[in-house]
């Protein structure tokens, strides 16, 4: 029941990032410092920050780059998780050997360091947030299938299925990838939140989004200077988040236990 | 008071919410004498042996019948179960803690009837050990499960199932998880032992080669229900029941 | 013509640690022989490796020296992709060894499938037919089906491709009495209507003399003894496997 609300919940909120460009009561962008640090009204639901900007619409844009980038992250490191973990699972020698001492290397610092790193690299942005984000959870993804079609592949449907002359792709498409994509459901709803935590993280360190891009930990961190006068800066964003880690919690935990 | 039958289960009926796994049954382990229990899987046979045990999982609800031993009906809180009444189990493999050795097994067992010293302990266990054809007691004493095999765990379970003089011995399938070397010897092991040492012994298996190898008295259980009863001679030359002859006609 | 030769096969399986080779022989100089409509039994405990001799002739693992002849040809990876339709399985564990999401239906198609088989309704019908299942079960999952029914079904998924010989891992050692004796009997009743070659892995020797007509022992990775169903094993461990038979009747204790 939960489960349904929730799921139910988390496609409006899908539904109205998709359109949110076109459903914003105001510009987000525009600035306006006659009009700073209004209280909710018809005008601005939510009221304006410091710099007179509406923050309803810049929550509904935000939900886009917060939430919308969390599931690209995620997306593209599923698929390059299992086809990582594929050819280490099928390919002895010593490709399977460098990559699980790399693996081990790997998993063994904090993802943000690792997403650090990265972004020294490439240089503060969301697309270096997003490309940092996909490293750190395809290591750790790719580890985790690795594993699991490890143990598939000692049962013995997958012996029966080779003597019925089954191979290759077709094998994987039929006997692998049913079984895993449980497990996949799982850490994709589950970890979703912690993506959008981590990309809001970022943000609010200064190394992610970059201004005036409405992401939500953007925009806790451009509050945090008026936390004390006006908190409603700080605190919509942050329910935001809040709210959206918590549905997609009741989802993939639900979705385990089934 | 000593009488010829020991264990006396009468109407038995065990029930998991509505569906019926025990259906009146009526047996009888007489002193000194093998009763053997054979059933196929899913009749209701290891229901059955935990039930005399009082180790049946809470959703298992006994609904009708008694179980009594040397006619005093067995509960939970009895203290024969463990002492007077042992068992031994299935798969050796499983039912021993790994991270004990076996004296401390050994131990564990002497201590819940005797008070001993430990000195006195160790000799108690070498000479079951003994018992039971192992000799290299000092070895097996120091070893941890893992490092023995299924056979010479199954012999220890054996011992220690001995080692506080029980009169009712309960063997759950204690042959079904071995090979048939191993499986011939146990065999061989526990009529040695039942003819030494006077036991009565409720023997549990599938195995109609078991029954015929060590029972005195048979009973055959299918579907819930004990469907034959009789001594081991008559089951096997003139069964009255239709189950009891398919079971005798599967012989390879 | 012998269906099936098998000539020193040998396996081992090198461990290798930095610099320190660890070299565990499993199997040791296999060779024997599978005539057409034969049945033999291989019969050895559990670490003797049968089922390792199985898995080298399903063509799942490859060994590490030898040879196996099938037909008069000798099997190389090419010919075996040939003609693997020829040579199936069914192993011990019937419920382990069916994909736990996949209909019923799906499972008997898929062999089919790969060889180019024609695999509509009334074959799959037939197939069930054959080992005794309602054809009502084809919309089934493994998971619904008794375990008896289980390895009905992975017999059927056996024999969908008309293989010549049939190789069966334990396929009883699970099984109730009445179950396996019902289960032996298909098995033998295929073998006469469908003309297989049936080669039996088993650690029970009441099952061996019921099915095989020449029996093998294997011990250690090596067969230590070959006799026909009439005759006596010589070897001295063989001997020991045939004393320990349990009794049919008290009588004979």
């Amino acid at each position: 029941m939960i489960k349904k609300i929730c799921l139910l919940l988390l496609s409006l909120i899908g539904i109205i990032s998709l359109f949110a460009p076109w459903i914003v009561p105001n510009d987000p962008y525009l600035i306006d410092t006659t009009k700073r640090f209004f209280n909710p009204s018809w005008q601005y639901p939510l009221g304006t920050d410091h710099l007179g900007r509406c923050i309803f619409s810049r929550i509904l844009i935000g939900m886009r780059y917060s939430v919308g980038s969390a599931l690209i992250i995620q997306l593209i490191s599923s698929g390059f998780s299992l086809a990582i973990a594929t050819i280490v699972t099928f390919r002895q020698g010593i490709t399977k050997k460098i990559f699980i001492r790399l693996w081990d290397i790997l998993l063994s610092f904090p993802i943000i360091i690792l997403a650090f790193a990265l972004i020294s690299v490439f240089g503060p942005g969301l697309r270096s947030v997003i490309i940092a984000l996909v490293f750190a959870q395809t290591i750790y993804y790719s580890r985790i299938f690795h594993n699991a079609m490890i143990s598939l592949s000692e049962m013995n449907y997958i012996k029966a299925a080779r003597v019925s002359g089954t191979t290759g792709i077709k094998l994987l498409k039929t006997h692998f990838i049913p079984h895993i994509l449980p497990t996949l459901y799982t850490l994709l709803s589950l970890d979703l939140g912690k993506v959008i935590l981590e990309i809001a993280g970022f943000s609010f360190i200064g190394l992610g989004v970059q201004a005036p891009i409405p992401e939500w930990g953007m925009m806790i961190d451009e509050g945090k200077q008026y936390m004390r006068q006006y908190p409603a800066l700080i605190i919509y964003p942050g329910i935001s988040i809040f709210m959206i880690v918590l549905l997609l919690h009741q989802v993939g935990v639900k979705k385990h236990a089934n | 008071m000593q009488t010829d039958i020991l264990l006396n289960i009468e109407n038995l009926c065990i029930n998991i919410g509505q569906e019926k796994v025990l259906k009146n049954i009526c047996l009888q382990a007489k002193r000194g004498r093998i009763l053997g229990i054979i059933g196929e899987s899913g009749s209701g046979k290891s229901t059955l042996c935990r039930a005399i045990m009082q180790q049946l999982p809470p959703s298992f609800q006994q609904t009708d019948g008694d179980i009594l031993f040397n006619e005093y009906p067995l509960t939970k809180e009895s203290t024969d179960i463990g002492t007077a009444i042992t068992s031994i189990l299935q798969n050796p493999m499983m039912a021993f803690d790994t991270i004990q050795t076996i004296e401390g097994h050994f131990f564990e067992t002497i201590k819940a009837k005797y008070k001993m010293k430990p000195i006195q302990m160790r000799q108690l266990a070498e000479r079951y050990l003994e018992k039971v054809q192992l000799y290299d007691t000092h070895r097996i004493l120091k070893s941890y499960p893992f490092e023995l095999s299924g056979g010479m765990l199954q012999r220890i379970m054996i011992a220690l199932a001995l080692i506080s003089k029980p009169q009712l011995i309960i063997a759950d399938e204690p042959t079904t998880a071995l090979d048939m070397i191993n499986q011939h010897n146990i065999v061989t092991l526990l009529k040695t032992l039942q003819s030494q040492e006077q036991l009565t012994i409720l023997l549990i298996t599938h195995d109609l080669g078991v029954i015929a190898a060590l029972a005195d008295d048979v009973a055959v259980i299918h579907n819930g229900e004990i469907v034959e009863c009789a001594d081991v001679y008559t089951c096997f030359d003139s069964p009255k029941h239709a189950y009891t002859k398919q079971l005798l006609e599967a012989r390879l | 013509m012998n269906i099936l030769d098998v000539k020193a096969i040998n396996k081992t399986y090198t461990k290798q640690r930095w610099f320190k080779k660890n070299v565990h022989p499993i199997l040791k100089n296999v060779t024997f022989s599978l005539a057409p409509g034969e049945c033999i039994a291989i019969i050895g405990k559990s670490g003797s490796g049968k089922s390792t001799l199985a898995n080298i002739m399903l063509g799942i693992e490859s060994a590490t020296s030898g040879e196996m002849i099938f037909r008069e040809k000798t099997l190389t990876k090419s010919y075996y992709k040939q003609i693997r339709k020829e040579i199936q399985g069914v192993f011990q564990n019937s419920y382990a060894s069916l994909n736990p999401l996949q209909k019923v239906e799906d499972i008997l198609k898929e062999p089919l499938r790969n060889f180019d088989l024609p695999f509509n309704k009334s074959k799959l019908l037939y197939l069930l037919d054959i080992v005794g299942l309602e054809p009502s079960l084809l919309q089934h999952y493994p998971g619904e089906l008794s375990g008896g029914q289980q390895q009905r079904l992975a017999i059927a998924r056996a024999i969908a491709t008309e293989p010549s010989i049939l190789i069966l891992d334990e396929v009883t050692s699970n099984l109730d009495m009445v179950l396996q004796k019902k289960i032996l009997q298909l098995l033998q009743h295929l073998q006469q209507t469908q003309g297989l070659s049936l080669l039996f892995i088993t650690h029970d020797i009441k099952v061996a003399r019921f099915v095989a007509s020449r029996i093998l022992i294997m011990n250690e990775g090596e067969i230590i003894d070959q006799f026909s169903k009439y005759q006596q094993p010589c070897h001295s461990l063989a001997t020991q496997l045939f004393r320990a038979v349990l009794p049919s009747h008290p009588s004979k204790r």
